[in-house]
């Protein structure tokens, strides 16, 4: 019951990952694409998720939440490599493609664990600002971005406190079986969204009694510097990137 | 005995760097038809009390027994039948109300509970008038109504199913001076008319002074004094662990430092008539 508690959302622990600026952090989870859509090689897979892993212990997230969210989607993975076996795939392929693929999902994961909501609209407003030369209100598209990102996790957390609250009072989850359990999710689903919504709407209307406006900028108060292992991060993206271009033949 | 804690740890986010122990060998018994309270200050453990009795949650080590269900990590066969009997309100009615209007909150706890009751509407006026509400608001919308009403509303949706365990996770959090008085008479009522057994969970010690028959002080997860109500009529202890004393005891205790002796009493009308007395 608790173990789902934070899938999703953000970890509140310090770390040296946590400590990260967040347009480095999406800067690097943009350059890290580059490799890993053109790639092919099995050599830079296998070193990129090692490296993953690593970024994930240093992280002081409890692995089983990254390794839940992978398990997650496991039938996903068998319907993809059956959908790429019946075109002929090698057994080397399959092996890329599923690094590929768990190596984007547990990458989004460790952002998503390690960056606070407030850190990831300023990183993503940062990050998008060179479309400010075409006039878009990028505060208002960062705030949806976010929204969007938040809304499964406190969806999640909704659900629970309906769940809680219904089994208190007959309609319950927590001691039956399987069938019984997908009935009080069914039952409750509708008042969950609803709740959800309603939060979300709270949520806005907190933010702007605190002066929250999308049009304007906020102060930074040098929480968002730029640091050395900042600095080592983008470095060994680039790296990815530089065995990237050299297998592709371009060096 | 009804429900019995036997040496009850309860602890959330195990192997984590955020692992938090709630309660720590926590052992007691809680008698039939008697108000029991459970006082202490924030993070003491007690809404986990109210959360294992109702099974929601189950504790990490030892076990409860609730009637004769035992809430032990193990699956409870027929566990509606124990949530018939034990009703939970929750401090935040927010956390406890998710239908659209009062009458679906109101009906949902007798449906699932599958209650044998013809006259359902009957009924949800009945635990609306109980609480203090008049009969329009069962067609109101909850997120209509304000956190006091919202309070009242979550307290009649469990009185509703009758249960004979009644938890109140801090009832007067919202609730102004006549309606605490109104909630003590209901209480007083359930407890001496239907021979109900409450459980309060609170740290206001003006509201529980006179209604405890039995009381347990809580700190951090442990509990560091039981015993009768006059517990909470000792300053140190209640200092101690960042409480404070019911007024009522304050004035009597002051009064008596400046020599005019007053017995100890819950009853401000028997307050008022020591003070006549000693007056004359």
């Amino acid at each position: 019951m608790q173990s789902n508690k934070y899938f999703g959302s953000f970890y509140p622990v310090n770390s040296s990952i946590h400590r990260l600026n967040s347009v480095v952090k999406l800067i690097c989870l943009f350059l890290f694409l580059i490799p890993m859509i053109g790639s092919v090689s099995l050599k830079l897979h296998v070193v990129v998720l090692f490296f993953i892993v690593m970024l994930m212990y240093t992280s002081n997230v409890p692995l089983r939440f990254y390794f839940n969210m992978l398990y997650g989607l496991r039938y996903i993975y068998i319907i993809i490599l059956f959908a790429l076996a019946s075109k002929g795939l090698s057994m080397e392929n399959a092996v890329v493609i599923l690094i590929k693929i768990s190596a984007f999902i547990e990458y989004l994961a460790l952002i998503f664990y390690t960056t606070s909501p407030s850190e990831l609209k300023y990183g993503i407003e940062k990050s998008l600002s060179p479309f400010n030369l075409f006039n878009l209100n990028l505060g208002r598209l960062s705030n949806k971005i976010v929204g969007l990102i938040n809304f499964f996790p406190l969806l999640l957390t909704t659900e629970q406190e309906v769940l809680k609250s219904a089994s208190a009072r007959g309609l319950d989850y927590y001691h039956g079986d399987i069938l019984s359990k997908i009935y009080a999710v069914v039952s409750s689903f509708k008042n969950t969204l609803r709740l959800t919504f309603k939060k979300i709407s709270d949520i806005k209307f907190a933010s702007e009694l605190r002066m929250y406006s999308v049009t304007k900028f906020r102060t930074n108060l040098r929480t968002n510097k730029v640091k050395f292992f900042d600095i080592m991060l983008l470095l060994v993206h680039f790296l990815f990137i530089l065995y990237y271009i050299r297998e592709v033949g371009l060096i | 005995m009804e429900i019995i804690f036997n040496n009850v740890t309860y602890r959330e986010n195990l192997k984590t760097p955020l692992k938090k122990t709630y309660l720590e060998s926590v052992t007691f018994n809680i008698e039939e038809g008697l108000v029991t309270t459970f006082i202490g200050d924030s993070e003491s453990g007690k809404t986990k009390i109210g959360e294992l009795i109702n099974a929601c949650i189950s504790p990490t080590y030892g076990s409860v027994k609730i009637f004769d269900f035992v809430n032990d990590r193990r699956r409870i066969k027929n566990v509606n039948k124990l949530r018939m009997n034990v009703g939970f309100v929750t401090m935040n009615p927010r956390d406890m109300l998710f239908n659209k209007t009062v009458k679906k909150e109101l009906e949902f706890g007798v449906n699932y509970f599958k209650y044998k009751i013809n006259k359902k509407g009957i009924r949800c006026s009945e635990a609306l008038k109980l609480v203090g509400l008049p009969e329009s608001f069962l067609d109101k919308k909850i997120s209509d109504l304000t956190l006091t009403e919202q309070k009242k509303v979550s307290l009649a949706s469990v009185l509703i199913f009758n249960p004979k365990v009644l938890i109140l996770d801090e009832p007067t959090i919202g609730l102004g001076t006549i309606e605490k008085e109104n909630l003590k008479k209901l209480i007083l009522l359930l407890k001496e008319k239907y021979g109900k057994t409450i459980i309060l969970l609170t740290k206001d010690t003006d509201f529980a002074y006179p209604l405890t028959d039995k009381a347990h002080l809580m700190y951090r997860g442990s509990i560091m004094a039981s015993g009768d109500k006059n517990i909470m009529t000792n300053e140190r202890l209640m200092d101690g662990y960042g409480l404070k004393l019911p007024e009522i005891v304050k004035y009597i205790k002051a009064a008596n430092e400046k020599g005019i002796k007053i017995s100890l009493t819950d009853n401000i009308l028997d307050l008022i008539k020591e003070v006549y007395r000693n007056a004359k």
